[in-house]
């Protein structure tokens, strides 16, 4: 049993600031291996920055500049820098 | 106390001699060994490079290892705000006072004066959007993408270390009472200028070993202070001992070498820590200003605000009946609301791919609503609806007032803890 109180559990509302620290660490450190390696997985990670509800981390992570960092990034600019070649 | 201890806490014994591994081992478990200390030209003190532990740490995390960590965390996280939306979701909570239904009015899309899901996820988005709400930019974004730097001065570790390192080394090298080298004088006046040097060598041990308890204790504390402070009032707390340094790629050979980046995070804090501005250096206090943020790049932008402005119009608009602004639109709306040349540069550089489809116009319309900044300390109206809001929250999730209104709801109460902690048991 579970109490509940106008409508939420409180327990879980006192956790809420807790998981918003987790969330932010955890974008973090996905960029951070998306500055390392390329591979299916981390292009799981871009994805589910962009699926966020919370837009602010797509915006932080996944603007042009911050993308460039990226392995992905850089191998896209190498790409197209050879094309125009 | 054995004599073992006694001969390890002689100071003849410690003074230019290497710690012992094992004890920077423990020293380490205790993180009173400051990693990112460099060599010093003296050995008094053992570095982390020096550590015969490093090529475990080197051999422990690969970089496979490292994605497959993250990729848990992910998962973690995820789990964990399922289970926070499904514990939440239903909630509704009355306002238990004026303010408090007019700041919910204020954030509520249909004006109701009630708590809900949607009211606190828009408080906690408008806090989220503050830097850029009172600055008109956000410089930790700023400088993550380059258009920004935080910088400055700051002096080196090694030259605090550098300075104790000598201390200690010239107390214990130089003519003290134990290896007089002036055997031109009387043996009383040898005896007495030797009591007198080893008197001023050992006050000013005693003020290198303030010194030492300054930068080693409090120093770190002050500035754990004003960065945490600094960190809740601009920028998430995360990105700051990052961003600080400037952006720098963790290379591979650090990956492997400090295993996952909360490591390296704690290495970048430790290294802020020994990073003492100048100025603080002579009098050993800090001054006002840890940092400074250069807003060169940016100054055009310093005062204004231009995001909150194109974004307030665009929420009235009725150019975007889909909930969506164009990046275009977005950067057009931008340069007609403030007919300035200065406006598009700046969010450009800011956004240089336009808003990259992100946004919904009515979820940051709400966001960006009323917030023409009134000054640096003055929180815009939404803002402080938005900390009216969680601290009301806050309050009622601590709170059991409303289970002991009636003996029947404070019986339901104690019949809902008990069946919770039987739960556990």
């Amino acid at each position: 049993m579970k109490i509940n109180k106008h409508g939420y559990t409180p327990v879980a509302m006192q956790l809420r600031q807790k998981i918003t620290e987790l969330r932010d660490h955890v974008e973090l450190e996905k960029f951070l291996c998306r500055m390392l390696v390329d591979n299916e997985d981390t292009q799981q990670f871009e994805q589910n920055t962009r699926d966020l509800k919370n837009k602010i981390f797509n915006m932080r992570y996944n603007n042009k500049k911050m993308r460039n960092l990226t392995k992905a990034g850089k191998k896209e600019a190498s790409e197209t820098t050879d094309g125009n070649k | 106390m054995s004599d073992e201890i006694r001969k390890f806490i002689s100071l003849d014994r410690i003074v230019g001699q290497e710690i012992p591994a094992d004890l920077v081992d423990k020293l380490r478990v205790a993180s009173r060994v400051q990693f990112p200390l460099k060599n010093t030209t003296a050995n008094g003190i053992s570095t982390a490079e020096d550590l015969p532990t490093r090529d475990q740490i080197v051999t422990e995390h690969k970089l496979e290892d490292y994605v497959d960590h993250v990729r848990g965390m992910e998962t973690l996280v995820k789990q964990l705000e399922d289970l926070y939306d499904d514990l939440t979701k239903n909630t509704r909570i009355p306002p238990a006072s004026d303010a408090i239904a007019e700041a919910a009015k204020a954030l509520n899309s249909d004006g109701s004066p009630d708590i809900t899901r949607d009211t606190i996820d828009t408080a906690e988005a408008i806090l989220n959007a503050l830097p850029l709400m009172r600055l008109g930019y956000d410089p930790f974004l700023l400088a993550a993408t380059g258009d920004g730097t935080i910088d400055g001065p700051f002096l080196n570790c090694d030259e605090v270390t550098h300075s104790m390192v000598n201390a200690w080394n010239v107390s214990a090298n130089s003519d003290t009472p134990y290896n007089s080298t002036d055997n031109n004088n009387p043996p009383f006046d040898s005896v007495e200028k030797s009591k007198n040097d080893f008197d001023k060598k050992m006050k000013q041990m005693v003020k290198y070993l303030f010194n030492m308890l300054w930068w080693n204790l409090i120093w770190g504390r002050t500035v754990s202070f004003t960065l945490g402070t600094t960190e809740k009032l601009i920028a998430k707390p995360i990105d700051a001992p990052i961003l600080i340094f400037k952006w720098k790629k963790p290379t591979v050979d650090n990956l492997e070498k400090y295993g996952p980046v909360h490591k390296l995070l704690n290495r970048w804090k430790i290294a802020l820590l020994c990073r003492i501005p100048k100025k603080a250096w002579s009098p050993y206090k800090p001054e006002e200003g840890l940092y400074v943020i250069d807003t060169r790049k940016t100054s055009s932008t310093k005062g204004k605000s231009i995001l909150l402005t194109a974004f307030c119009k665009s929420s009235e608009s009725e150019d975007c009946p889909d909930g969506y602004i164009p990046p275009d639109d977005a950067l057009n709306m931008a340069d007609n609301v403030n007919s300035t040349k200065d406006a598009k540069i700046s969010f450009n550089k800011i956004f240089p791919d336009g808003l990259d489809g992100c946004f919904d116009a009515s979820f940051w319309g709400k966001i960006f609503k009323d917030m023409e900044p009134e000054g640096p300390d003055t929180p815009p109206e939404c803002a402080q609806h938005a900390i009216t809001i969680l601290e009301a929250v806050a309050r009622d999730s601590l709170s059991y007032a409303d289970y002991t209104n009636t003996p029947a709801d404070a019986a339901s109460f104690t019949g809902a803890t008990t069946g919770n902690l039987g739960s556990l048991t």
